[in-house]
């Protein structure tokens, strides 16, 4: 008996069958592979990888229940796939993107606010976006590498066109995932790379020191000081800080840790104090610093964002780039790629509704139970609304909210995720998988060639998010077929 | 260098590490001469064992009646004594945790699991019927962390932060033990044989005492061998010179407020013999070199953990 005996591709787009029974080229081989299993092996080697990730202690913190509680975040192990071509329009795609959200939010905070100047965005959008902030004005960024770290969330519906969902532009999370999701692939089911080339991912750690060895303010010497800021040990996302210092081989502090003296950062030592030059913080812009944003921030550095302006040191990513990815905001950058390249974007958006405009907002009362609601400012997946499978209350209740506060909301189509074979309870089904590449700026724009495949471990449902219930998949990318063969 | 929050993280973990051990095994020590002792005995064992470990004020304060029971609860269970061996385990795995990216995954293995198994049990009930199995489990499990530091650890600035720690508090809890010990030896109740060897016992130093001095009941021999014994590991000397060697390569000299301050303890000590040392009081002597000990923890702030605000001594790159 198969795994994929009974697998039904369910109408949906599926990302290994191009028709039932038949896998699509790229993956033919892991098929193959996978067929070799019998369900009980496969549930043997899903044991082996649950017990090394709660050894490996690969955690996320989920808040609101029981004062937040560790969990894993389970790897599924049926890998997803991109092959070469598909990866290369990603990725230009991507470059284009980031590059040009870049050029806004310097053009925005140090430059001439062109783009605003000239219509391409309201400037009213941008200044009651809840991620503006004024206190970024003049804080200079090397290279205008605003967006140090992106985590861009890609979606593809049943037309199989890859739609860019957000853009994560202030802390996105998960990239320690795709390392161990990889590390543990190999260990717990090495045979399925057999004869598959993948591009490996564990160089990320290099790519993000040397990005952030470049931001280096010119004050400093010729050895940089790069440190991780997280807000501690709480935080939902400590596991990834800690593992990204030791992949760079930094320190990782927290902000008891800093003191700004005559606008330098130091941290405190056992030697005394020793002048930092760079720091990735793992921080939101609110927490940073008590002087220009909450007073009752204890996680910050106080002094610190004069410190960046005075261009003593560097803060990735940069401060206020949430007026970038907040929903809104979003439907905008397609017009921001023409404006800035003068090229058609590469990478396409989902259809976007604007609630404070009032044609699209009557269009959308319309039809709430067609579309999906979304608060602009929020992050994971928190307050989101799915017309398709929303209770009669919630329409209403999302309705009253859109009248309450339109400027608050956006609506879009729904896209039906595609879905991608997973194991479920012995068995492999269909679930529906999102992407999320990460996207490195500092010289130059970089894309790591994997990205992290959230799926959505129960059946039928959309939201892939780690705090609501998701999972996630190795996500392989295939090289050049022209390179290997040679 | 390292960051000064996670030194001071390791530092006290030595000390509370220390803490707990000594704790574990001083109240296992007087609940076997307890048992040995006559009814009228029993008031001043128990309340020997609360001078040992500080604990008189804060026992009095509470008001418990003193028994066993309370006496032992007190000191190893009580929630509200900040300074019960249950506590200081608490302590230790929260400087442990606050560390645990920086020390091996063995050594936080080790120390959550001694907290977690002292949570999961009914201390109280185990202490008034199994007292023995509790508390040496607590102390095997204390050197059993002690041994995972010194079997993982680089021998870094981090190693020397723990390592640090343990040997000054140990000097202070080996003075506190000879000095309550002096006074009830030389005071001659009738129980010297027992008073001895749980001095020693308090110690771990009754096998070594033995080998050195040929079993010799003076008094004066037990305070000369806790005291300035230069090889047994928990003798004051010994933990002084520990404490002065590692603090001398942690400042990278020894002109600093914090040296001199230990080369002055660790002097008054080594060129005082136990003869001079009775004449002066051991006492007085003693409750200086405690006093000693806790000049150099505090002085340990502004060289280490909390450098004076505007004090701008900068170090490496920039």
């Amino acid at each position: 008996m198969s795994l994929f005996d009974d697998y039904d591709v369910g109408g949906f787009f599926d990302e290994v069958f191009s028709d039932p029974g038949k896998p699509r080229p790229h993956y033919e081989r892991l098929v193959e592979r996978l067929e070799d299993l019998s369900p009980e092996e496969l549930e043997r080697r899903d044991r082996l990888r649950q017990s090394l990730q709660r050894t490996q202690g690969v955690t996320f913190t989920v808040y609101g229940d029981d004062e937040g509680v560790e969990r894993t975040f389970p790897l599924d192990l049926v890998p997803r796939i991109i092959p070469h071509d598909e990866w290369a329009h990603l990725e230009a795609g991507l470059v284009q993107r980031i590059t040009v959200l870049n050029r806004f939010l310097d053009d925005l905070y140090v430059g001439e606010q062109s783009a605003i100047n000239d219509g391409v965005v309201p400037r009213w959008i941008v200044q009651t976006a809840s991620g503006f902030r004024r206190q970024a004005h003049g804080i200079p960024v090397p290279h205008a590498a605003r967006c140090l770290v992106s985590g861009v969330d890609l979606v593809r519906g049943d037309d199989g066109v890859y739609r860019v969902l957000e853009d994560n532009l202030r802390n996105p999370s998960g990239v320690s995932y795709v390392l161990e999701n990889r590390a543990a692939m190999a260990r717990v089911l090495p045979r399925m790379f057999a004869d598959q080339s993948v591009r490996p991912v564990e160089q990320y750690g290099r790519m993000l020191l040397d990005a952030l060895r470049s931001m280096a303010p010119p004050s400093a010497g010729d050895d940089v000081r790069v440190v991780v800021l997280t807000p501690g040990a709480y935080n939902s996302a400590y596991y990834e800080h800690a593992f990204l210092a030791r992949q760079m081989g930094v320190e990782l502090v927290e902000g008891r840790d800093l003191v700004v003296e005559d606008h330098v950062l130091y941290m405190r030592t056992t030697r005394g104090l020793a002048r930092v030059d760079v720091v990735y913080r793992r921080i939101d812009d609110d927490f940073l610093d008590p002087v220009v944003f909450r007073p009752d921030s204890a996680l910050g550095v106080p002094g610190i964002i004069a410190a960046a302006r005075a261009g003593n040191v560097s803060i990735a990513n940069a401060v206020g780039n949430g007026v970038a990815d907040d929903k809104a905001f979003y439907a905008y950058v397609p017009d921001l790629i023409r404006y800035y390249l003068d090229e058609e974007p590469i990478l396409e958006s989902v259809p976007t509704y604007l609630l404070w405009e009032e044609e699209q907002r009557a269009e959308v009362l319309g039809r709430l139970e067609e579309l999906v609601v979304k608060p602009v400012a929020e992050a994971g997946g928190y307050g989101l609304y799915i017309g398709p499978t929303a209770t009669k209350e919630e329409t209403e209740q999302v309705r009253r909210d859109i009248l309450a506060d339109p400027r608050n909301w956006i609506a879009q189509e729904v896209v039906s995720l595609s879905r991608h074979p997973t194991l479920a309870n012995g068995r492999l089904a269909g679930r529906h998988v999102d992407l999320r590449p990460f996207v490195i700026s500092g010289q130059e724009v970089k894309v790591l060639p994997g990205g992290l495949t959230r799926v959505a471990l129960r059946e039928g449902s959309l939201v892939v998010n780690s705090s609501q219930g998701g999972g996630s998949k190795d996500t392989w990318v295939l090289p050049d077929p022209a390179e290997v063969r040679r | 260098m390292m960051l000064a929050r996670l030194a001071e993280n390791l530092f006290w973990a030595g000390r509370y590490l220390e803490r707990a051990e000594h704790g574990a095994r001083v109240c296992d020590v007087s609940h076997t001469a307890l048992l040995e002792s006559a009814p009228y005995e029993r008031e001043e064992v128990m309340r020997a064992l609360l001078a040992m470990l500080a604990a008189e004020d804060a026992f009095d304060a509470a008001g418990h009646p003193l028994t066993t029971s309370e006496v032992l609860h007190h000191l190893v269970a009580d929630r509200e004594n900040g300074s019960c061996v249950a506590n200081a385990v608490a302590a230790l795995r929260e400087n442990v945790r606050s560390v645990r990216e920086m020390v091996s995954q063995e050594l936080w293995e080790a120390t959550n699991n001694l907290y977690l198994d002292l949570q999961a049990r009914d201390l109280r009930a185990e202490l008034d019927d199994r007292p023995y199995e509790l508390l040496s489990r607590v102390r095997e499990r204390c050197q059993f962390i002690t041994g995972v530091v010194h079997e993982t650890l680089p021998r870094d600035e981090g190693w020397r932060f723990i390592t640090l720690g343990q040997a000054l508090e140990r000097a202070m809890s080996t003075a506190r033990t000879v000095m309550v010990s002096h006074d009830r030896l030389t005071a001659g109740t009738g129980t010297d044989f027992h008073v001895w060897t749980a001095t020693l016992r308090s110690a771990s130093a009754l096998e070594a005492y033995r080998r050195n001095h040929k079993a010799s009941l003076d008094p004066t021999d037990v305070v000369e061998f806790l005291v300035f014994d230069e090889s047994f590991p928990r003798s004051t000397l010994f933990c002084l010179r520990e404490v002065e060697r590692n603090l001398r390569r942690l400042s990278g000299s020894a002109d600093n407020p914090l040296c001199r301050r230990i080369g002055r303890l660790r002097s008054a000590v080594e060129y005082l013999d136990v003869d001079e040392l009775v004449a002066a009081g051991v006492d007085e002597v003693l409750t200086d070199v405690v006093q000693g000990c806790t000049d150099v923890a505090a002085l340990m702030g502004p060289q280490f953990f909390h450098h004076a605000e505007g004090q701008l001594h900068t170090v490496g790159a920039a």
